[in-house]
């Protein structure tokens, strides 16, 4: 083997080698881990999403912050009361510690009328979504309170202005935009506003979706409804 | 009058910071912790930062014979799972205050905390634990990690 293929073949490693590290520390929990640690399926593919940005059951950053939803150390003391290194240890406990916090975020929006975002498009970056409860609680992780990005982006609409971004000039705007999409309802409470079926007139409703995709006959059904009971 | 005012304030604010940035340490040292607090010793935070009751307030401070710059960070309603309110506060020998950065910055790692005790480290975290925030760029900004805040008044 040359010099200069032993050279290239190193260097291809050592790329393979860095992909792969970053690739692991960046990961985050998979839907299928966090459901084995108790986030209703329905639920898991949000908490997935939240997880791929912040890290993994054992991992903490380098700023102390704390496993697969990276607790930060203000956080962690008010969800949780055993050591750090308990708290890494136990997949069970984080996922009811972020659950905890995500619906204590979700009120804490609301109370600050962050939620009257719902329904409204947001575009930035040359991408657009309409903002929906995911949306809103992935933001939430600039601040979902009074002086929040979320609350100065509400006041202002401007996803450009200074006071909507964070230190590293990421705007809140895209994080509304990363995380639209998902059903959150395990954390707010309601009913999943992740991609509603749209009716496109009065009593129009698609019926290739859900119950009305499969009607149970009459003679199955507990309660059935005539046109006149309507 | 406010054009000597503010241009005489602005002047002050760029001697604290370049005295500060000259210093061998550009590194805010801990100054103390208030914790379960319904008021701010420090006098930084007050009214609604307080409405969710109790909160915890962080201080670190960099003097230099100009005065005192105080980063006081407060953990409170406002916090994030990873961030929290945080201002950069000029204290002037005389005892006048003007807010020079007020954002959401990463949470601080309490000094001491036996919860994070004999953890091992890398050395970033054990940086960042000892020194959250630094003066960088001739004192024009305020680093958190990797959070970068400009110094308003710091003649940029």
């Amino acid at each position: 083997m040359s010099a200069l293929s032993r050279i290239q073949r190193a260097l291809f490693n050592g790329g393979i080698a860095l992909s792969l590290t970053a690739t692991l520390a960046l990961a985050g929990e998979s839907a299928a881990n966090l459901i084995a640690a108790g986030i209703p399926a329905n639920c898991a593919p949000f908490a997935a999403k939240v997880s791929a940005s912040e890290g993994n059951f054992g991992t903490s950053n380098q700023f102390g912050c704390l496993g697969a939803f990276q607790f930060c150390p203000g956080t962690f003391e008010r969800y949780y009361s055993g050591s750090a290194q308990s708290f890494l240890n136990d997949p069970r406990a984080q996922v009811a510690a972020w659950t905890k916090y995500e619906s204590d975020e979700w009120s804490k929006a609301e109370r600050n009328g962050l939620t009257s975002l719902v329904g409204q498009q947001v575009c930035h970056g040359g991408r657009c979504a309409t903002i929906d409860q995911s949306s809103i609680l992935f933001a939430c992780q600039f601040g979902c309170g009074k002086g929040g990005k979320l609350a100065n982006y509400a006041a202002s609409g401007d996803c450009n202005a200074r006071n909507v971004k964070d230190g590293n000039l990421v705007s809140v705007c895209s994080y509304m935009i990363k995380g639209a999409g998902y059903d959150a309802s395990c954390f707010t409470g309601g009913t999943s506003t992740a991609c509603p079926p749209t009716p496109s007139g009065p009593g129009d409703y698609p019926t290739s979706i859900g119950i009305a995709a499969n009607p149970p006959s009459a003679s199955d059904a507990s309660v059935v409804v005539g046109p006149m009971d309507v | 009058m406010r054009i000597l005012r503010s241009a005489v304030a602005r002047s002050l604010v760029s001697l604290l910071i370049a005295s500060s940035a000259a210093a061998a340490e550009t590194n805010f040292a801990f100054k103390a912790s208030h914790r379960d607090v319904t008021a701010d010793p420090d006098g930084i935070w007050a009214g609604d930062a307080f409405a969710g009751g109790k909160v915890s307030i962080f201080a670190y401070e960099l003097r230099s014979t100009s005065g005192t710059l105080l980063v006081s960070q407060i953990w409170n309603e406002e916090c994030s799972s990873s961030v929290c309110p945080t201002r950069l506060v000029r204290i002037e020998p005389g005892g006048r205050r003007s807010v020079l950065v007020d954002d959401m910055m990463h949470q601080i790692v309490p000094p001491n905390d036996p919860r994070f005790a004999g953890r091992p480290g890398t050395a970033q975290q054990v940086e960042f634990e000892r020194h959250p925030f630094r003066l960088s760029d001739g004192g024009k900004k305020l680093l958190n990690g990797d959070f970068s805040f400009e110094i308003e008044g710091s003649g940029r």
